[in-house]
């Protein structure tokens, strides 16, 4: 019979971890006693991952991080209605949640730069108690909120994406008078741009300033009526994508994916609440592994790659969090005999 | 006897490491009102995986009992909510009432 050292022309290596390894090597794992194959995953998976402290909905709930080990959670609705949205944040550092500073204005549906980095993220707009939304903003540095330069217009369920100091934010509440108005950031101030060309509140937006991507959302918040569009943002003006598979809103973003790669997770049919998650892949969207339970207002923070989804309504309020894995990434699997 | 297609356990979700991304590749799960979790039948990778979350198995009848004492509590809280918060109105989301789940072998 054949051995591993003539068909590979190496035998299997002992290593302490999975560093240097490519795609179909095996090797000894010294760490953990065990033989391991580097592989690459072929569909999406989901995992669980450490609760919330408390369950927290409504939103999507405010989430930003471009990994599944660094993401910070704020504020939205444990129980009801104002005064009962909450000041609290949790900051999760890939092994457990740890209770962060408050937030200033207890809120939910505020939108999130995308941002790369739980050190520096902006808070914008949301729903506190005022119809129509809010138009406060709240920087965050990585321990504190502190006020920042407010928005021109109250906003809530907006589109958002970019980072702290070059954002997006677009559409959302109030329906009128200036449902497609969209707000550049640039680190300074404020200014209004070319607007959107359609409206929609609490849909899933996810990216960069100059690359955004914006889907689904209720066409008459909070009413009845979700909608498939897609849409793209340039840093200069709006495009329409091709159409989600399925009309939803309230759906958890990969927030810092980008128009070419991105996922929304859940959402809301209206009626009823859905486990469904859509990949988009700069084309088309396309339906994949489900999440276990329906969800919806969960927070999405990561990439399409590497995503985690705390939260949401289940329908009831949920502090569970799943570890979205993609298609495509390096995966080790523990070799067994069985 | 008519073949089964799934089989349900009661565990509880301590999170990481509960269901893995290796355990998500081989087996479709899911969960359900009061740590009900459904996972294939006659499935060697199913049943190694009841017994590493120290699950307790239940029979269709007895897991569609639990499900419905959650979702019949579920739905008894949504009822007592305040009315703007059960049906859509300007600036309150609404929260969709739980709606009954059958549970299927």
């Amino acid at each position: 019979m054949a051995e591993y050292r003539e068909i590979q022309g190496a035998a299997v290596q002992s290593l302490a971890s999975n560093t240097g390894t490519i795609e179909g090597q095996i090797w000894y794992d010294t760490a953990n006693n065990a033989f391991k194959l580097q592989s690459i995953s072929t569909i999406g998976t989901f995992a669980t991952a450490p609760s919330l402290p408390v369950a927290r909905t409504g939103g999507p709930m405010f989430s930003v991080g471009s990994t599944q080990d660094a993401v910070l959670s704020a504020g939205a609705n444990p129980a009801g209605p104002p005064p009962d949205y909450t000041t609290r944040t949790d900051v999760y550092d890939g092994t457990s949640w740890t209770a962060g500073n408050p937030i200033t204005t207890a809120a939910r549906n505020s939108v999130a730069s995308g941002g790369a980095s739980t050190a520096a993220a902006k808070m914008v707009g949301g729903f506190s108690g005022t119809t129509g939304g809010d138009n406060t903003v709240e920087d965050y540095d990585g321990t504190c909120f502190t006020a920042a330069p407010v928005m021109t217009k109250g906003t809530e369920g907006a589109a958002g994406f970019g980072t702290q100091t070059a954002m997006v934010v677009s559409a959302g509440g109030p329906i009128s008078p200036a449902p497609q108005q969209t707000d550049e950031w640039n680190g300074v101030s404020w200014s209004t741009v070319n607007p959107t060309g359609r409206t929609a509140q609490t849909g899933a937006s996810s990216g960069t300033l100059t690359a955004g991507l914006w889907s689904g959302g209720f066409k008459n918040y909070p009413g009845t009526i979700v909608i498939t569009d897609s849409s793209s943002y340039d840093g200069t003006s709006w495009t329409a994508n091709n159409a989600m598979n399925t009309a939803k809103g309230s759906q958890s973003p990969t927030t810092t994916g980008t128009p070419a790669a991105s996922a929304v997770f859940g959402g809301n049919l209206r009626p009823g609440i859905t486990n469904q998650t859509e990949l988009y892949d700069g084309t088309s969207w396309s339906n994949t592994t489900t999440l276990p339970a329906a969800r919806e207002n969960g927070g999405g923070a990561g990439t399409q790659a590497a995503c985690l989804i705390s939260g949401g309504s289940a329908p009831s309020p949920t502090n569970t969090v799943l570890e979205w894995t993609g298609p495509g990434v390096a995966v080790t699997k523990t070799i067994t005999t069985t | 006897m008519a073949h089964k297609t799934y089989q349900y356990c009661v565990a509880e979700n301590w999170g990481k490491g509960f269901i893995t991304h290796n355990d998500a590749v081989k087996l479709e799960f899911r969960s359900f009102p009061g740590n009900v979790w459904r996972v294939p039948a006659h499935n060697q990778d199913a049943n190694r995986w009841v017994a590493g979350v120290n699950g307790s198995h239940k029979t269709l009848s007895e897991a569609q009992a639990i499900v419905d004492a959650e979702v019949t509590q579920a739905q008894a809280d949504w009822d007592a909510l305040p009315a703007e918060q059960k049906a859509p109105t300007a600036g309150f989301e609404s929260i969709t009432r739980p709606t009954d789940i059958t549970l299927t072998e």
